[in-house]
């Protein structure tokens, strides 16, 4: 999950680089064109500066001329320089070297523009000025007209006045005033003193003329000396390393994109050839599966074959513990029928043989008695004696008869206790049969109760029960089991309750014993296959479980009531018209056990 | 023999909660003996408590009171009377406690033969004759403290383990010595004095019974303990019968059982050895197979072994 956060981050991130690079390349037609219109219009503008200028040095020739053309090279300049300062609209944000050299230029600019209009009065005061040399020029020449020295001498001043003020760097001077202050001598006041006083304001005229061309001469240098095309030239310059360093910077941000890119195309392909590879993966697992898809019916067929051999193992497993379990009870029971045989067939088999020693001494009395009978001499009656001795009939017999009722007897209990076991397994016996369960509960009793009847009294209270379809040699396994661990429960002396009760449809068998009781973990078990608590190898844990399939497949139930150290109280319930008494199971696999165990 | 008066017969007690039983022994040992019968373990102990006998026969399975603790309670007031079990079916807890409580002489099952049952009780008369030196320190007591020294014991069992829990449990230098073959253990025997063998049922896939029988001929001192995981009644019943082994230990033991076993084993073979007529007690039945033929060769190696080296 954050894995495929991280991998769709990475590719929006990789995009978003790429879009910025791409952004950051892009330098539309409208730039260029924006760029020629800027180049140009500075371009134009150093033009117009530079006509301006020439303007501004020509109209000092004008003389007496009114400066228009000037006045027009300042209006077109105006114009055009207007267009960069109205908010710096031509070359907005290019720069701040460009600003600060636009700022500069303005700056000059303005410096320039108050200077011209010093230099427009000037150039006025002086072109008045110059028209007042003419003018008093040829009133002078005109009342000269007679006197050829002093109109020589005002026509020589007339021409290196105006030379002076023609020549932009006029050398003639101080030639001029000397001219200028030897003039008025030329006519002596005392000669001609109306025009001397002429000559005089001539000279004045001149001289003021000549200052105010120097004075001129000063403003244009300053004028000219105004570094404005200086300052063009930077902004121009400026703007050219500006758009340089801006076009140096998309090209490396083309490069910076090609590298990108690359290493982008890079990944891509790596990217690829791990998917080409995951998909021969993919492929060759598809194959696999696909195999193996084939072969499944094949493995299946085989694993269901292990399965069932399994499954056969697990059944004869079971068989033989059920086997083992029966073997186990058969192994307690044979303890105590042995005890109980051996006993009997003990002195019966020792009467018999000291009956048949005692028949040797019957034997030999009867032997004197006979000899004596036949010749009664004193060797026969001695003999006769001794035999009696050895024999005495008075005591002999009696004995003999014990010794032989007790054998009878012993031989009754025998054959008894071999009924009742035959009773019990009705190994002879069809195996469903109309039986009543008093009569298997007495089996039951006979064939365990040896084992324990000095130490536990067996209570009985039976009721008339009718007879019901069943398999009796199961029940009497039942009944013995459940007999059997009653007094295994009981330590030392205790008593076991046996009662039959007839309820309506069912006959309830109710076995009591006064042992020790199971805490309710150990009941929720009892019925379980291979539950025990008894020592290891003292009993199998089948025999309830066998118990409760049994009574299960009489449709019966079997509960039971238990606490600690009170005893435990099994009822089974059997119905008394079975439905169908299935015996089939009688000595079967067991193949219903666990099923039939309770949760 | 009858011709002895009343007192001087040996005196029999047969003890059994069936009186037939009773009658029958009666009519058998009557006539050689002082027969005394009991129809029960308490009224047999009443006897045993207050009159004097030579021999005591008891039932094993009878209500209330045991063979067993009627043969322990022998032991304990009359330790001279030899004692047999009388039975028809004994569990393994019942043999075990009568060969290592009771100190029985022999196991007769029913049903029995009368004409054995009578060498039985003859043999039984025989070795009542000897007085019973009693060992005083029970084995509670003995636990505690160290067995005397100076006697080997021999351990002979294909397991390493009984070795080792036994020297644990002996905590000593006592001379414990080890045997995984019966021949291995003869060579023990013949190279050392060994006075207690502890000894498995079946050592390297032989049964030891029969080694155990000639022993018993040849080396009747010898105090045989078995401890052994797979006992079984049949052959236990063997083992006193033919073996008159001394105890039957279960596997595992625990260190103060065995500690306490080697103790009174030891000392009962010092008694043994100091009273020789006291082996006339533990008399076994001629074990049938040490006739057989294949039995010869280890019957002769034993009584090389015990001509040469013990009889000097």
């Amino acid at each position: 999950m954050l894995q495929r956060a991280i991998v769709v981050a990475a590719i929006f991130m990789a995009l978003a680089v790429l879009g910025f690079l791409v952004l950051k390349t892009q330098s539309t037609p409208q730039d260029l064109n924006q760029h020629i219109d800027r180049v140009s219009k500075i371009t134009r503008l150093q033009q117009l500066n530079a006509e301006f200028d020439q303007e501004i040095a020509k109209a000092r020739l004008g003389l007496d001329a009114e400066p228009k053309a000037l006045a027009a090279a300042q209006k077109k300049y105006q114009d055009e320089a207007n267009a960069f300062s109205e908010g710096n609209a031509v070359l907005k944000n290019v720069s701040a070297d460009v600003e600060q050299a636009l700022t500069a230029y303005f700056q000059t600019a303005r410096q320039k523009e108050q200077l011209l209009s010093d230099y427009r009065s000037q150039l006025s005061e002086y072109n008045s000025k110059f028209r007042e040399v003419r003018e008093e020029g040829q009133q002078v020449l005109a009342q000269v007209a007679q006197r050829e020295q002093v109109r020589k001498q005002v026509m020589v001043v007339m021409v290196e006045a105006t030379t002076y003020c023609i020549a932009a760097a006029p050398l003639n001077g101080d030639y001029l005033d000397r001219l200028t202050s030897t003039l008025a001598d030329s006519v002596p006041e005392s000669d001609n003193a109306a025009l001397h006083r002429r000559l005089v304001v001539l000279a004045s005229a001149v001289r003021s003329v000549r200052f105010a061309k120097d004075n001129l001469q000063t403003k244009t240098q300053a004028l000219l000396a105004v570094p404005v095309a200086d300052a063009l030239q930077k902004v121009l310059n400026q703007y050219y390393n500006s758009y340089a360093t801006q076009e140096s910077s998309i090209s490396r941000y083309r490069l910076l994109l090609a590298i990108y890119a690359s290493a982008l195309l890079l990944v891509f392909a790596l990217v690829g050839w791990r998917l080409r590879y995951s998909y021969r993966e993919l492929d060759r697992s598809n194959a696999q599966l696909q195999d193996s898809n084939a072969h499944l019916e094949e493995s299946v067929q085989a694993r269901t074959q292990e399965l069932r051999k399994a499954l056969s193992d697990l059944r004869l497993q079971q068989t033989q513990l059920v086997q083992s379990e029966k073997m186990a009870s058969l192994g307690q029971m044979v303890a105590g029928v042995a005890h109980e045989i051996n006993t009997p067939l003990g002195y019966a088999r020792s009467n018999v043989e000291t009956v048949r020693e005692a028949a040797t001494g019957m034997r030999a009395l009867i032997d004197s008695y006979e000899a004596a009978i036949k010749t009664p001499d004193a060797a026969n009656l001695a003999q006769l004696t001794e035999s009696r001795k050895n024999w005495n009939p008075d005591e002999g017999l009696e004995e003999m008869a014990v010794l032989l009722e007790d054998a009878d007897h012993g031989l009754g209990q025998i054959s008894e206790l071999v009924m009742s076991l035959k009773d019990f397994s009705r190994v002879d016996r069809s195996m469903t049969e109309m039986f009543n369960l008093n009569d298997g509960l007495e089996n039951a009793i006979k064939i365990c109760q040896n084992q324990f009847k000095h130490r536990i009294e067996i209570k009985r209270d039976y009721a008339e029960l009718p007879r019901i379809p069943c398999a009796p040699s199961q029940l009497n396994q039942v009944f013995l089991n459940i007999i059997t661990n009653g007094a295994q429960a009981i330590d030392g002396e205790g008593s076991i309750q046996i009662s039959t009760r007839d309820v309506g449809d069912v006959v309830e068998v109710i076995i009591a014993d006064s042992g020790c009781g199971m805490d309710e973990q150990t009941q929720a078990h009892i019925f379980e296959p291979f539950f025990t608590t008894k020592d290891v190898g003292k009993g199998t844990g089948l025999g309830l479980s066998i118990v409760f399939r049994i009574i299960e497949d009489h449709r019966g139930t079997i509960r039971v009531k238990s606490a600690v150290g009170q005893g435990t109280e099994f009822v089974i319930s059997l119905p008394k018209h079975s439905v169908k008494a299935t015996a089939t199971a009688a000595h079967g696999s067991g193949q219903t056990e666990t099923e039939s165990c309770p949760a | 023999m009858n011709d002895l008066p009343l007192s001087a017969r040996p005196r029999i007690l047969f003890v059994d909660d069936e009186p037939r039983i009773l009658i029958s022994l009666k009519a058998i040992f009557k006539q050689d003996y002082d027969v005394t019968t009991a129809p029960g373990g308490a009224l047999g102990i009443d006897l045993i408590k207050s009159e004097k006998f030579d021999v005591i026969v008891s039932d094993q399975r009878m209500p209330g009171v045991t063979g067993v603790e009627v043969l322990r309670a022998a032991r304990e007031h009359q330790p001279k009377a030899v004692r047999l079990l009388l039975t028809g079916y004994s569990d393994l807890n019942a043999i075990i406690g009568s060969i290592n409580e009771g100190e029985i002489f022999r196991f007769i099952s029913k049903p029995w033969s009368n004409t054995e049952l009578r060498a039985t009780l003859a043999a039984a008369v025989r070795a009542s004759s000897v007085d019973q030196i009693v060992i005083p320190a029970s084995m509670e007591v003995s636990a505690n403290q160290q067995p005397p020294s100076g006697v080997g014991v021999l351990v002979l069992d294909d397991d390493p383990q009984t070795f080792a829990t036994l020297k644990h449990a002996l905590e000593s230098s006592r001379d414990v010595f080890a045997a995984s073959t019966v021949d291995g253990c003869l060579e023990i025997l013949g190279k050392h004095s060994i006075g207690v063998i502890f000894t498995e049922l079946v050592v390297g896939g032989e049964e030891v019974a029969l080694l155990l029988s000639a022993l018993r001929e040849h080396h009747p001192s010898l105090v045989v303990v078995v401890i052994t995981h797979q006992a079984d009644a049949g052959h236990s019943i063997e083992l006193i019968n033919h073996g008159q082994i001394y105890r039957l230990l279960l596997k595992p033991s625990s260190d103060s059982v065995l500690r306490g076993t080697v103790n009174i084993a030891t000392r009962r073979f010092q008694m043994l050895s100091q009273n020789p007529e006291q082996i006339q007690r533990i008399v076994v039945e001629p074990n049938p197979q040490l006739q057989a033929p294949a039995a010869g060769g280890l019957l002769s190696r034993i009584k090389k072994i015990f001509t040469s080296s013990w009889a000097s």
